[in-house]
């Protein structure tokens, strides 16, 4: 039993970075129905950023987390740029190229990275231990939950934020249909810029808490950044809240199969997850069904 | 078709702000020539889809507190003359020519940037956002607005079109093909915009909802807003404009008060059935 219970609160604290990144996956496919691929590359950099920050520069690390956010930021508006802003004059309903030139991104940040800074794992200290020295809770240390608190946060701030205000309100209506957005006056390449923007954030703060988890290297995201897709499917690509619920079931699913004796198939247990939420609900657990009466 | 030969049309005297004069009288009154300022001016405009010419050269002006009627066939390049206008831009699209909206050269300006002119386009086929709530649709209109009483113009709004108000927080796509058309108008007037653009109102609605929203119209006009309609239902645009133009196949091949169109042969003929 105490075993199921740390499994659970595991896979919960784990799945506080599939929602980061979840949320980011989502908010894209809202504004322009692609799906970004370099989301988990750009997790990567904001680790690397707060990892140069923070320990070869030795800077305090609430500087450090504002840089690796910004510089994650620049890089999704730079992925937006170079990946998509060029194919955006093309019919919107052939989105595959786009998608594969998100993919080249990743590619490219991957190997990118590996030239650069060579293939080295890097430890992060996480700046909590200052705070709750070596205590656990349930055997399981502060920084863990400290992902899943700002995970949560994250989200249902956004959820409030883009529930309650005109930003929001435009952001739906961009994700609806462009010309008529632009029609009321909603800057839709701005609401594009912004989701990008916002989804290059959500990652840095995703490379920041996941640093001391994991070891910072140029492949970190790859695994990350397709788990989180599948969160985002399986909760419901384009709902904030979906994409809550599924990085929170992905994180779980994952950590029950490690558990219990799965071992080495923890991470296909996350895509049969994805079959079987597929199957069952095709919109994922929480997306919803568009209303439209002609 | 009777309604055609019901010759009885409101008359509208000197406006005055606020006073809705609607008279059924037997003959139409001599209009006062429109006296206001030129809100949209039109030179020479020439629209092409890849090699395909849509609009051959057209010209045309709308005037403070006018309603001015383009009428024409399906494919005549009206719907293209209206998003050409407030700026949507398109596939394949480039235009040549001159658009003027109060004084502003637009022609190569973003839509977002001209709906924030003052210009409210009501498109075809209403593009109301159905996953939001009614409120949140004229909210979204006034989306440009920074000023305080939107909420007061969201109540103005309900108290012109009760349904709005009884289903405040429905989804819009709930509402039916006249409601939405009435959210439609309504999300437009959030706006609170000089001139008002509506693309075809009246398609795909049952005669009967097409009447009311041809009163909307008409009410509007008598508030002294300004508008520009396009219609494929000549009789009905044409009762209420002040002047009009014909659209055929990208040129306009007449133009006139709306009362000589609705009278001249050519017109009756193709436009109107008789």
């Amino acid at each position: 039993m105490a075993r199921l219970l740390q499994s659970v609160i595991t896979g919960l604290t784990n799945g506080g970075v599939y929602v980061l990144i979840a949320l980011a996956f989502s908010i894209i496919y809202m504004t322009t129905r692609t799906i970004n691929f370099a989301q988990g590359e750009i997790l990567m950099v904001g680790s690397f950023i707060y990892f140069g920050t923070a320990v070869t520069l030795g800077l305090p690390w609430p500087v450090a987390l504002i840089m690796a956010a910004a510089g994650a930021m620049v890089t999704g508006l730079v992925v937006y740029l170079l990946a998509l802003a060029p194919l955006g004059k093309f019919d919107p309903n052939t989105n595959i190229g786009w998608i594969l030139t998100t993919l080249a991104m990743s590619l490219m940040l991957v190997e990118g990275f590996r030239i650069v800074v060579g293939e080295d794992q890097h430890r992060v200290p996480t700046p909590f231990r200052s705070v709750f020295g070596r205590t656990t809770i349930l055997d399981i240390e502060p920084k863990q939950y400290v992902v899943l608190i700002v995970g949560v946060g994250l989200a249902l701030g956004l959820e409030i934020l883009h529930d309650r205000t005109q930003l929001g309100r435009a952001l739906r209506a961009t994700a609806h249909d462009k010309a008529t957005a632009s029609l009321l006056g909603i800057n839709t390449t701005a609401m594009v810029l912004y989701s990008f923007g916002l989804a290059g954030v959500l990652a840095g703060i995703g490379g920041w808490l996941l640093g001391p988890l994991i070891f910072v290297s140029s492949n970190m995201g790859t695994l990350i950044g397709l788990k989180s897709f599948v969160a985002a499917v399986v909760g419901g690509i384009g709902s904030t809240r979906g994409a809550l619920v599924g990085g929170l079931t992905i994180g779980v699913v994952e950590q029950l199969a490690r558990a219990y004796g799965a071992g080495e198939w923890a991470e296909a247990a996350v895509f049969v997850a994805l079959i079987l939420i597929l199957v069952l609900r095709p919109t994922g657990i929480l997306g919803e069904a568009l209303i439209e009466k002609v | 078709m009777p309604e055609q030969r019901r010759r009885a049309v409101p008359v509208r005297g000197p406006r005055s702000p606020g006073v809705a004069p609607r008279r059924e009288v037997a003959e139409r009154a001599p209009r006062p020539p429109p006296a206001g300022d030129t809100i949209i001016k039109v030179e020479d405009l020439r629209v092409f889809y890849g090699a395909v010419q849509v609009l051959k050269g057209i010209n045309f002006e709308v005037r403070e507190g006018e309603v001015v009627a383009i009428i024409g066939s399906n494919g005549a390049g009206k719907t293209t003359t209206l998003k050409t206008v407030s700026g949507v831009s398109e596939l394949l699209k480039s235009v040549r020519g001159k658009v003027t909206i109060l004084g502003n050269r637009v022609e190569s300006w973003p839509a977002h940037r001209i709906a924030r002119l003052g210009v409210a386009h009501v498109p075809e086929g209403r593009k109301i956002f159905p996953n939001q709530s009614v409120r949140d649709n004229l909210l979204l209109g006034a989306f440009g607005r920074k000023d305080s009483e939107v909420d007061k113009d969201i109540d103005e709004q309900c108290r012109r079109f009760p349904i709005l108000g009884e289903r405040r927080m429905q989804p819009g796509g709930l509402l039916s093909g006249g409601e939405q058309q009435m959210l439609a108008v309504a999300r437009a007037l959030m706006s609170r915009p000089k001139v008002i653009l509506f693309d075809e109102p009246s398609m795909g609605l049952a005669p009967l909802i097409v009447k009311q929203i041809f009163d909307i119209v008409r009410q509007l006009h008598e508030e002294g807003r300004t508008i520009l309609l396009v219609e494929q239902m000549a009789f009905q645009a044409l009762e209420i404009a002040d002047r009009a133009y014909v659209l055929e196949n990208g040129t306009i091949t007449l133009e006139g008060t709306g009362r000589e169109l609705l009278e001249n042969p050519r017109i009756k003929e193709a436009y109107l059935g008789a």
